[in-house]
């Protein structure tokens, strides 16, 4: 490993990340960055770790080895606030109790910015609107958040995530439950946020289709499948200093990351076999690339 | 979920728990209404001589006593209150004594047949046995329940029944369970009971096959009718008598005097339970003792058809409308009158908002200063009368020594002294 | 997506200069609802048992506060000066000590059913009460409800805290846990005490008013004044939690911190105020669920309304309590026979979304 290396980079890095949830190892040793203003989709089967990756990056979820580097900083020793100022995430599916105003839900998105004992300011409100606005959801401001459609809620989760005025920005399955309309207009508004702000873009999606029309990147990812280890956990946890040697000996020979790199190279059948574990044909029309399961 | 349906349920008990107090405050209502008339026995007879003035209660009094040549029979207002209601009581244990049963009815009115003479009671309610003591029935205790500050009051039980504490079954203020009553072997059990339907009744009827009077009282006359039921349920009719007309002429000690009083001298009375704003209602015994004693109650004049209620809640604001001229607690542990007349803070509430009130203005704020032998549930209910009285008027009874009093009843009744519980 | 600039234009501008006639309309009855305790105030006071025509009270007033002279029995400043103003403002505070936690519970725990009594604070005030009633004589009967309210909370609180986080069902269900823990423990004392105590006991807990006085006003505002102003303060951060504490921590917020804040500051004021005036049902619950109805969920506004409507509406409900029947009725009673029939509506109207 190269430290200074990666350290310079500008965008996000991971390093050696593992992760283990009530002895079931979920990741396992992940390496990967992603390249600053660039596009990139985590895909992969259902319990591969995707959404646990997004939440370790985003910081909910504290790994159990392993580093995260945003723009050379070590996630761990930034503060909430001020990643807030650098990150958004928009999680998978929000409901709320309450009835809040659309413009409401987005001006929560200025947190980082407000002190503690004040409210939102009128720059605050502009900066929502604004915000509203790029998104073309500005006539639906004062519309309850309860009231919306689910494409609609989307977007205005990806705009409060905008009203952080991030550099990056993490989606979790951000077209799940919405119509066809509704989940290329999603993507394309995110792709257009990438070219538009130069913001970084790392998303996973169910739909490897969608994966390889909209990014630039993508990872695919395989589940560990009923992989447990008590002693790897135990040793991991209760003697710390003596893991570096031991590790390697224990660790897995398999990986979370089944390939990654440009759409073309990392979505061909031979991978996807590998990561869902089903047989695909990869079409090609008018040079988009598709894949089609065998039936 | 969980609160949701836990707030649901809370609203329900509290709704319901509304209705029931409002159920229980109307029987108690209705119960009580038609001994409220009786309220008022003149007697008509002005023997005692008012004697020097301006005494205070404390009792150094020089000795005055003239208390047991004093017959007159005009106290019909409680005898026949009670010979009527034990007519048919005594009907039926004719009829009865044949089959060594009797059948009497309890407090709440259930008919209950038990045999005859009745010989081994347990008693769970503390007052009933006061009761049952008084009319010579400590042979036919056979266990007890729950008794209040037991400390208190443990040497006095000692004192007339030396076997008080081989007959307790449970300690301190706990009821004993029912498994410990049964080895009580006991022919009839008495239990505080305000409706027909209590599960205790039922719990103890349908597990121990026993049967239960059913103790309940709100009027001073339902005292005397009780401890009439209790001799004829032990067949010591005699001593009943006997013991009942001694607290007749004790209380006509006072009621002789207070009987002339017109209604202007009679000083309105608030009277004050240990929750300060809870006072007794017009249908309720507290009431009954301070009409005796010669006082009105204040809550007379209150135009709300709450008075009637056993146990009303006041506010200050309608305490400084009524405008009471003396102010009576019930023994109170944290309280003192002169903690009310001086303004002091007391248990959060501030006393010197009080200052406007006759009462506190002219320092006649009056305790019950012992909370047992005062006990107007109790047989020693003219002592408690003499108590009160003596308070309101301290000039009509500044011969009237309570020490002396007290000592005197006790022996008459319980045949032991008082204070020491001496043996006479 | 291009919309079309009509459709763009209506309302956007217009909301962010606040001309429409909706909200024109809903600034208005904003302002009204804040001054709201003022007249309700100076209406309360000419309410009471106590015969003083609205004449007079006007001219001992007068002499008070003006030049005028009036000459009038002593007796009148008692009533007035000391029973009818401590009761309205204990009354006032109380109810803003109440609606205002349970805003701020309901927007931490993102469910429009929850009352400030969700984390068992009514049950550990009714057990320290009865305590210092039948046990305890010498621990005066607030101090009492105060600590064993704030030992319920604090109870509930570590009980749901695991690894470093508090769940919200975690919270809930030890909620229901203490609740039940310290029911049982009242349970107790009333089974072993007597009567009369016993009384005492199930009146405090229907909640009254009937013995407030200047001493139990001036000890309870420090806390339930320190404990709203907090709330006010922080208005804005319910917000962010309110969404979720995902949407929380995405925006940067230390969910953990702020949750601790507002369960503190909304423990402290609603556990003041039970102290002094016993359990007043709903009052928490209702408030602030009529003025999301009128003015929205944004907690910018509800915290200050439900500070001066929950201030305004328990002063008149005690109205009721105190003046309509000539004697005490709980002024709890009378809040849960209103909230009851609410609260069912609500039940069976509003969606249960937001529990995790």
């Amino acid at each position: 490993m190269n430290k200074k290396q990666i350290q310079k980079n500008k965008g996000i890095s991971v390093e050696n990340l593992t992760l283990s949830y009530e002895k079931n190892l979920v990741l396992n040793n992940v390496n990967f960055s992603i390249k600053k203003g660039s596009v990139v989709t985590l895909v992969g089967p259902n319990g591969c770790g995707k959404t646990t990756l997004l939440k370790i990056i985003n910081g909910f979820l504290r790994q159990n080895e392993g580093t995260v580097y945003i723009d050379s900083r070590n996630i761990e020793k930034i503060a909430n606030r001020d990643l807030a100022r650098i990150l958004g995430h928009v999680s998978q599916m929000h409901k709320s109790s309450f009835p809040f105003s659309v413009l409401d839900v987005v001006l929560t998105g200025r947190m980082p910015y407000i002190s503690i004992f004040s409210t939102p300011g009128k720059e605050d409100v502009e900066k929502a609107y604004e915000v509203l606005e790029f998104m073309g959801i500005a006539h639906f401001a004062q519309r309850p958040y309860t009231q919306i459609s689910g494409g609609e809620r989307q977007m205005v989760m990806i705009a409060k995530a905008l009203a952080q005025e991030p550099d990056f920005l993490l989606l979790d399955e951000p077209t799940s439950f919405l119509d066809l309309k509704n989940q290329i207009h999603v993507l394309k508004t995110i792709i257009s946020l990438a070219k538009t702000r130069n913001i970084t873009v790392l998303m996973t999606l169910h739909e490897p289709n969608h994966a390889l029309l909209f990014s630039d990147e993508i990872i695919l990812l395989r589940k560990l499948n009923g992989l447990k280890n008590d002693n790897f956990s135990t040793l991991y946890e209760n003697s710390p200093e003596a893991s570096p040697e031991k590790k390697n000996l224990l660790a897995f020979p398999m990986k979370n990351i089944v390939s990654l790199g440009a759409p073309e190279k990392v979505m061909t059948p031979e991978k996807i076999k590998e990561a869902y574990g089903i047989a695909v044909e990869v079409l090609e029309h008018k040079g988009k690339r598709m894949i089609i399961p065998e039936i | 979920m969980n609160t949701k349906t836990k707030a649901l349920f809370t609203a329900i008990i509290l709704l319901l728990s509304v209705f029931l107090s409002g159920c229980v405050d109307n029987s108690a209502g209705d119960n009580s209404t038609g001994d409220n008339s009786t309220g008022d026995n003149s007697a008509g007879d002005n023997s005692t001589g008012d004697n020097s003035a301006g005494d205070n209660s404390t009792g150094d009094n020089s000795a005055g006593d003239n208390s047991a040549g004093d017959n007159s029979t005009g106290d019909n207002s409680t005898g026949d209150n009670s010979a009527g209601d034990n007519n048919s009581a005594g009907d039926n244990s004719t009829e009865n004594e044949k089959t060594d049963k009797i059948t009497v009815s309890d407090d709440i009115g259930r008919e209950i047949t038990v045999p005859y003479p009745c010989e081994r009671t347990v008693f769970l309610v503390e007052n009933a046995m006061n009761s049952m003591y008084a009319v010579g029935g400590a042979d036919e205790i056979s266990g007890i329940g729950a008794v209040w500050y037991e400390d208190t009051k443990a040497p006095f039980f000692r004192a007339i029944d030396p076997k008080y504490d081989e007959k307790r079954l449970s300690k301190g203020s706990k009821q004993p369970n029912t498994e410990t009553i049964a080895k009580a072997d006991p022919q009839l059990v008495f239990l505080w009971a305000s409706d027909w339907g209590s599960e205790d009744i039922k719990a103890i009827e349908e597990n121990l096959k026993v049967p239960v009077y059913g103790v309940y009282i709100d009027s001073l006359d339902d005292l005397q009718r009780q401890m009439k039921t209790l001799s004829k349920l032990i067949g010591k009719e005699e001593r009943g008598e006997e013991v009942i007309e001694i607290m007749d002429k004790s209380m006509e000690k006072v009621t002789d005097v207070t009987g002339t009083l017109s209604t202007n001298e009679k000083p309105t009375v608030y009277w004050m339970w240990g929750d300060v704003y809870g006072t007794a209602g017009l249908n309720s015994t507290a009431s009954d003792l301070i009409e005796r004693a010669g006082g009105v109650n204040v809550l007379s004049a209150w135009t709300e058809e709450t008075k009637n209620v056993e146990h009303p809640t006041m506010n200050l604001e309608a305490l400084l409308a009524l405008n009471p001229d003396v102010i009576y607690m019930w023994n109170n542990e944290n309280l003192d009158p002169i903690n009310i007349t001086s303004g002091d803070t007391v248990d959060g509430i501030d006393f010197s908002t009080w200052s406007e009130i006759s009462a506190v203005k002219n320092g006649r704020v009056y305790e019950i200063s012992d909370p047992f032998v005062y006990d107007f549930h109790s047989p020693r209910l003219p002592l408690s009368m003499m108590h009160v009285a003596k308070d309101l008027h301290p000039d009509k009874f500044a011969d009237l020594n309570l020490t002396q009093e007290v000592d005197q009843y006790y022996v008459e009744v319980y045949g032991v002294h008082y204070p020491g519980f001496e043996p006479i | 997506m291009k919309l079309p600039e009509k459709e763009k234009n209506y309302g956007y501008p217009a909301c962010r200069l606040g001309v429409s006639f909706y909200s024109g309309w809903k600034n208005l009855a904003y302002i009204l609802f804040l001054f709201l305790p003022v007249p309700v105030f100076l209406f309360s006071i000419f309410l009471g048992t106590y015969p003083l025509s609205p004449l007079e009270l006007i001219k001992v007033l007068l002499s008070h506060f003006t030049a005028y002279e009036y000459s009038y029995p002593s007796v009148y400043d008692t009533v007035i000066l000391n029973i009818r103003f401590p009761r309205v403002l204990l009354a006032m505070m109380v109810g803003a000590a109440l609606s205002t936690s349970g805003a701020t519970f309901q927007g931490i725990f993102r469910n429009p059913l929850v009352s400030p009594y969700i984390l068992g604070l009514s049950s550990g005030a009714a057990f320290g009460a009865a305590l210092s009633i039948s046990v305890i004589p010498e621990l005066p009967v607030q101090v009492g409800a105060f600590i064993f309210s704030l030992v319920a909370l604090g109870f509930s609180y570590i009980m749901a805290r695991t690894g470093g986080q508090t769940s919200t069902v975690a919270l809930v269900l030890s909620g229901v846990i203490t609740s039940a823990v310290f029911g049982a423990l009242l349970s107790i004392i009333q089974f072993t005490t007597d009567e009369k105590a016993v009384q005492s006991i199930v009146y405090w807990t229907l909640g009254c008013l009937h013995t407030s006085h200047w001493p139990k006003f001036f000890d309870s505002f420090p806390l339930v004044a320190a404990g709203c102003l907090v709330i006010y303060l922080l208005r804005w951060k319910l917000n962010v939690l309110a969404l979720g504490e995902e949407e929380a921590k995405a925006v940067g917020m230390n969910v953990e911190l702020y949750k601790a804040i507002f369960i503190t500051a909304a423990s402290l004021a609603a556990s003041a105020a039970v102290a002094v005036a016993g359990i007043i049902g709903l009052v928490g619950l209702i408030v602030p669920h009529m003025l999301r109805m009128i003015f929205g969920p944004d907690h910018r506004k509800l915290i200050p309304l439900s500070i001066t409507f929950g201030a305004a509406f328990l002063a008149l409900v005690d109205n009721v309590a105190r003046s309509t029947l000539g004697f005490e009725i709980p002024v709890g009673i009378i809040t849960t026979l209103l909230g009851a029939p609410f609260f069912l509506y609500l039940l069976r109207t509003t969606k249960m979304v937001g529990w995790e």
